[in-house]
């Protein structure tokens, strides 16, 4: 696990156990992974560092994940989003807004082969080392 | 014409021909004193007349005596002459005295005392001296002839004018009677006239009035008949039930309505007691209610307030609201009652079918909030259980187990509260408000943390209140959810409980029950005053399509059925402003009276969630 190809992966929710399971997944996974607890911080650590992925909360106090999303569009279009929700349907607007959605409490494959599907392979992303 | 008026016409009717008459009376007395001047003076004139007779015999006597003395010349044939001297002056001086008090002819008089004087002196005294004598007496001549002409001419003259007088004061008097008499006639038949006509005119007046108080009493009763038809028609085809009942409580009047909800005809139901023709029960413990209006002190309580109640007919139960008004008579006193009925079982049976709805309503927003809440869990827990499946290091392994244990707890702390919030109570029972609340708020802490608002709580131990959880549950959600949804992040809720003492009653404040304060206050911009009065309408939503205009309403018929009280007061000023919900519920027995007492006291006390009080903060 010490390869400099790691993909940075950022992750935003409020809920705080479930964040702190979820980095342990994804860097059990491989990634290396940026957590923030709400919209703001999320935004700064997207703009602070070179994320690769985004795995957003929908449903969170003040800024919700579609206005995260759009933020995130307007400052690195090319940066895929993983929307997560809580609840089984998502608001329209949003639909297009994101690179996919995943209902929580699915299984933890299913988030895991997503991401992988969203991001470029390490040797077409970054080229031979 | 007024009494004042009428009175006065009587009392003229009465005082003028009096007046008239005694003005008549008058002129009568006058014409008669002036008749009996008349007959006075008529008596003087008999009177003159005798005198002037008396004396022309007198001088004729005299003469007589004088001339048979002068032949015989004996003693005793001049005692004529002698004893006529004095009267005959005393006769003159009477005679003159008449005439003069008629205004006569004094004059006349006045000579014809003269020439007797002349004859008595020139004639008489001398024959009788030469008589004494034994002279030859002097021989009549023709001046003494002409004297005594002289004096006949005067007594005929005096005679004549007193007769003339006469005649004229005879004539004078009979003129003076026809005129009395056509005066007194003739003002006889005009102020008979006068009083008659007067006497019409009045009368008349007096006639055509009571003829227009006959008309304006015609009038009335006609008009009192229309509208009283007009009353009977309004009352049979009123779509209400109407009943009128006597003091007693037994019933006078059913309209078409009033027969058709009791299924008694009017002749059925004529002065049969109201409670016969409309039995009544309480609408939850079905026991017959005490007769209302029976009395004339219920009547009067109970005047204009509007109650429900069951009406057990053969065929059927009809749910009714009725409510009754005291008939006063004209001096004030109660004679009887009318009551309303209204058929409200449709009413009650939207009003259920709109509870149910609201109910799902409040259920389909809850189990989405539901699931939000459990599928966080869930999803830490699946996450840990595939990290645990790749094996890792032991230590790893008891972190993962004791978060997915910490998860699974939430997940059975949600779905408990869940459980209190579907467990539907048929009777009411002793309830804990704080740990209501407590439970409710576990339930909308994903929308409160979600609306970026903090509920702060101050929840007072032993606030006891009678009642159905599940309702009461009901409106907690329903006041805490429009709160958060009309909070802007970062402000907060606060929710308040706190017990209130019993209040006897005093002249400033009726009496209320002890009981339980409930208070929510929000930082929200606040309700408009004209929004305000309609909050507890139904249907009335300022939330668009996401809301359904039931919950405030429907809060307010549960807090009502706990006998509490529920009410709003809001702030818009744009430095101040949020809005406050207080609601009151009694400590006590007043939703309770149907239940045994036994079950009242429920053992069921101690909710689930009371196990686990959650604060949201």
């Amino acid at each position: 696990m010490t390869t400099p190809e790691k993909h940075l992966v950022l992750c935003i929710d409020d809920e705080r156990i479930g964040l702190r399971v979820r980095k342990l997944l994804l860097e059990g996974a491989g990634y290396e992974v940026l957590t923030a607890p709400d919209g703001p911080s999320g935004l700064a650590s997207f703009d602070a560092h070179p994320v690769e992925a985004v795995l957003l909360d929908f449903s969170m106090p003040g800024m919700d994940g579609g206005e995260v999303a759009a933020q995130m569009r307007s400052r690195k279009p090319e940066v895929p989003i993983l929307l997560l929700s809580a609840y089984v349907g998502l608001p329209a607007e949003i639909d297009g807004l994101v690179d996919g959605y995943l209902t929580k409490a699915d299984d933890a494959g299913t988030l895991l082969a997503r991401l992988q599907n969203l991001l470029p392979t390490p040797s077409a992303a970054r080229g031979p080392s | 014409m007024n009494l004042n008026q009428l009175n006065r016409i009587l009392s003229q009717a009465l005082f003028l021909p009096v007046i008239a008459l005694l003005l008549l009376s008058g002129v009568l007395i006058w014409q008669i004193f002036s008749a009996w001047t008349t007959v006075n003076r008529i008596q003087t004139v008999d009177q003159n007349i005798a005198t002037i007779d008396l004396i022309s015999a007198m001088i004729a006597n005299e003469q007589t005596g004088v001339s048979n003395f002068q032949t015989s010349a004996s003693a005793a044939f001049l005692q004529p002459y002698e004893t006529a001297i004095e009267p005959l002056k005393e006769n003159m001086q009477k005679l003159r005295d008449g005439v003069a008090s008629q205004n006569g002819d004094v004059h006349t008089v006045d000579l014809l005392m003269m020439a007797h004087h002349v004859w008595v002196s020139t004639v008489a005294i001398p024959a009788i001296d030469a008589a004494r004598e034994h002279r030859t007496p002097p021989l009549l001549d023709s001046d003494d002839e002409a004297t005594m002409d002289t004096i006949r001419r005067l007594e005929s003259g005096i005679l004549r004018s007193q007769q003339v007088e006469r005649v004229s004061l005879a004539d004078h008097w009979q003129q003076q009677l026809l005129k009395t008499l056509a005066v007194v006639v003739g003002l006889t038949v005009i102020t008979g006239l006068l009083i008659g006509i007067f006497t019409y005119s009045r009368l008349h007046k007096v006639s055509s009035a009571f003829e227009d108080t006959m008309e304006a009493l015609r009038r009335n009763a006609h008009s009192t008949y229309e509208s009283e038809q007009r009353l009977r028609a309004t009352l049979t085809s009123i779509g209400e039930s109407v009943v009128v009942c006597d003091v007693d409580g037994s019933i006078e009047l059913l309209n078409a309505a009033a027969q058709q909800l009791s299924g008694w005809t009017q002749t059925e139901a004529f002065h049969q007691e109201l409670r016969d023709v409309f039995p009544l029960q309480d609408e939850i413990t079905h026991l017959p209610l005490v007769a209302p209006f029976a009395t004339a002190s219920h009547i009067q309580q109970t005047a204009g307030a509007s109650s429900s109640a069951v009406l057990a007919r053969k065929d059927a139960e009809v749910f009714v609201d009725y409510s009754g008004a005291p008939i006063f008579d004209h001096s004030g006193e109660l004679t009887g009652s009318v009551i309303v009925f209204r058929d409200v079982t449709e009413q009650r049976r939207t009003q259920a079918a709109l509870l149910t709805s609201e109910k799902l309503a409040v259920a389909g927003r809850l189990a989405a909030s539901i699931a939000h809440e459990i599928h966080n869990p869930l999803d830490s827990v699946v996450n840990l259980l595939y990290l645990l499946k790749k094996d890792p290091s032991p230590a790893d392994r008891a972190e993962f187990i004791d978060l997915a244990q910490g998860e699974l707890a939430r997940v059975t702390q949600i779905s408990r509260a869940m459980l209190g919030m579907h467990r539907e109570s048929r009777t009411p029972v002793v309830l804990d408000i704080s740990s209501i609340l407590r439970s409710v708020m576990v339930l909308l802490e994903r929308s409160m943390t979600e609306a970026g608002v903090t509920v702060r709580t101050r929840l007072a131990t032993n606030a006891v209140a009678t009642g159905y959880p599940a309702e009461l549950r009901q409106v907690f959600t329903n006041i805490l959810t429009n709160a958060a949804q009309a909070s802007a992040p970062g402000t907060h809720i606060d929710v308040s409980v706190r017990t209130r003492p019993a209040r006897r009653a005093r002249s400033d404040a009726p009496a209320r029950p002890a009981g339980v304060c409930i208070a929510f206050t929000d930082q929200g911009h606040g309700i408009p005053p004209k929004v305000l009065s309609d909050l507890f309408q139904p249907f009335f939503t300022t939330k668009g399509e996401r809301g359904t205009g039931l919950g405030l309403w429907i809060s307010k018929g549960i807090v009502e059925k706990h006998g509490g009280t529920i009410s709003v007061e809001s702030k818009t000023d744009p430095d101040d402003h949020g809005t406050t919900f207080n609601i009151f519920l009694p400590r006590g027995e007043s939703g309770v009276e149907s239940v045994p007492a036994a079950e009242t006291k429920s053992p069921r006390k101690s909710e689930p969630e009371r196990s686990e009080p959650t604060t949201v903060a």
